[in-house]
């Protein structure tokens, strides 16, 4: 198979999972987009060290959350507004609880730096243990544990401060 | 309110990786499971607005990409025509199994005459129902699927509930679907597993697949059987 129709396979295969990635941490469907297309261009710059497929869904798992997260610290950056991830808009069926929630998960990881808030997200959100989380970052599990107490005591602080 | 995270919920990646390569554990504890269940509905909503935006997406990213500056007024046109070739040209790595009538999938075509059973190619008409016979040798769980000229998928059998329908030697399936006044292309699909394969995953391989290249779907841990039928005014 040529290297593009190799490509396209790819993204044929793991696009919709791509988006979904991105989805989830943006929340928003154009910011998904643009974070989609990153993770194409990631894809094809590093298309001759792709590892085999199997293992493919993992790699673009992790490259799609550091695209997302770079990308929720540039826009605060461009907006400086202290406000950056797009959870702040309350959905139209949210309840009161879920915006109060949300509010406060916010104010949360505002006090967290951006290596923690990828922890975060992947053990307190996505579900991983902190061995798999680890893993997928190429962190040591001492690592991830570490950066989860810091952002939980930092979190505690500013929520409860 | 989506029902919240359990301690025995797989990962988003584990979820990711079912969908991909259907897990029976992850299958079974779906079943069973609020949250993972509004993941799949919400998995399977991300999946058509990809089918819906991909193409545009794929052309801007391989546009972006190349170190080739000199050629890049020409690269959205090939960046387009790769996408193009990427929807049209769809290889996968495991031939599927057609089946004609009297194998695994039949379609049984009633309402206006005797019932018939459908031939491939076979021309149907507004207002005659169809009606769907599998017989996949052993037990197996069953998902029956509509394809139309647009890619859009259809659920047929079972109509609601969140798990396939179990099936045990040759079985005329219940339920059936009425024919509208739509015209073109329509090819059913009988997804057969061995283990529960969600209708996310099922959705997922077939949405915006050629309705008259069934060598483009793929469905990890499932076989097919299809039936090309076309749609018109008698």
């Amino acid at each position: 198979m040529r290297d593009g129709d190799a490509l396209s396979e790819i993204c044929r295969r793991l696009g919709p999972a791509i988006y979904r990635r991105c989805l989830k941490i943006l929340r928003n469907p154009d910011e998904a987009a643009d974070a989609c297309q990153k993770v194409y261009m990631q894809l094809v710059r590093h298309r001759s060290r792709l590892p085999p497929e199997p293992e493919q869904l993992r790699w673009v798992y992790v490259v799609a959350t550091r695209v997302c997260f770079a990308q929720l610290r540039d826009d605060a950056w461009e907006t400086a507004s202290g406000a950056e991830l797009n959870h702040d808009a309350p959905g139209p069926t949210d309840s009161f609880a879920e915006v109060a929630d949300r509010q406060m998960a916010l104010k949360a990881l505002s006090c967290a730096t951006e290596h923690e808030r990828m922890v975060a997200w992947l053990v307190l959100v996505d579900g991983h243990s902190q061995e798999e989380a680890a893993e997928l970052l190429s962190l040591s599990r001492k690592t991830v544990g570490k950066r989860i107490q810091l952002f939980l005591a930092n979190a505690r602080r500013g929520v409860f401060e | 309110m989506n029902a919240a995270r359990t301690a025995q919920c797989p990962s988003d990646l584990a979820l990711e990786e079912h969908l991909l390569d259907a897990n029976p554990a992850t299958a079974r504890h779906i079943v069973g499971c609020a949250h993972c269940q509004a993941w799949e509905r919400s998995a399977a909503e991300a999946a058509r607005a990809f089918a819906r935006e991909n193409p545009r997406w794929m052309a801007k990213a391989q546009a972006r990409s190349s170190p080739l500056r000199r050629w890049a007024p020409l690269l959205p046109i090939a960046a387009l025509a790769a996408a193009a070739l990427f929807i049209l040209h769809s290889p996968s790595p495991e031939a599927p199994r057609y089946a004609t009538k009297g194998e695994e999938l039949t379609v049984y075509i009633g309402g206006q005459g005797a019932p018939r059973a459908a031939s491939q190619g076979e021309r149907v008409r507004p207002g005659e129902a169809l009606r769907f016979q599998v017989a996949p040798g052993s037990a197996a769980f069953v998902w029956i699927a509509s394809v139309d000229s647009t890619g859009s998928v259809s659920r047929l059998v079972p109509a609601e509930g969140t798990t396939p329908l179990a099936v045990d030697g040759a079985q005329l399936l219940p339920g059936s679907a009425v024919l509208d006044a739509v015209e073109g292309p329509e090819r059913i699909w009988a997804v057969i597993s061995r283990e529960p394969v969600s209708w996310a995953v099922v959705e997922q391989a077939l949405q915006g697949s050629p309705v008259r290249d069934p060598t483009a779907v793929h469905i990890p841990g499932a076989r097919t059987a299809t039936v090309l039928l076309e749609r018109g005014a008698p």
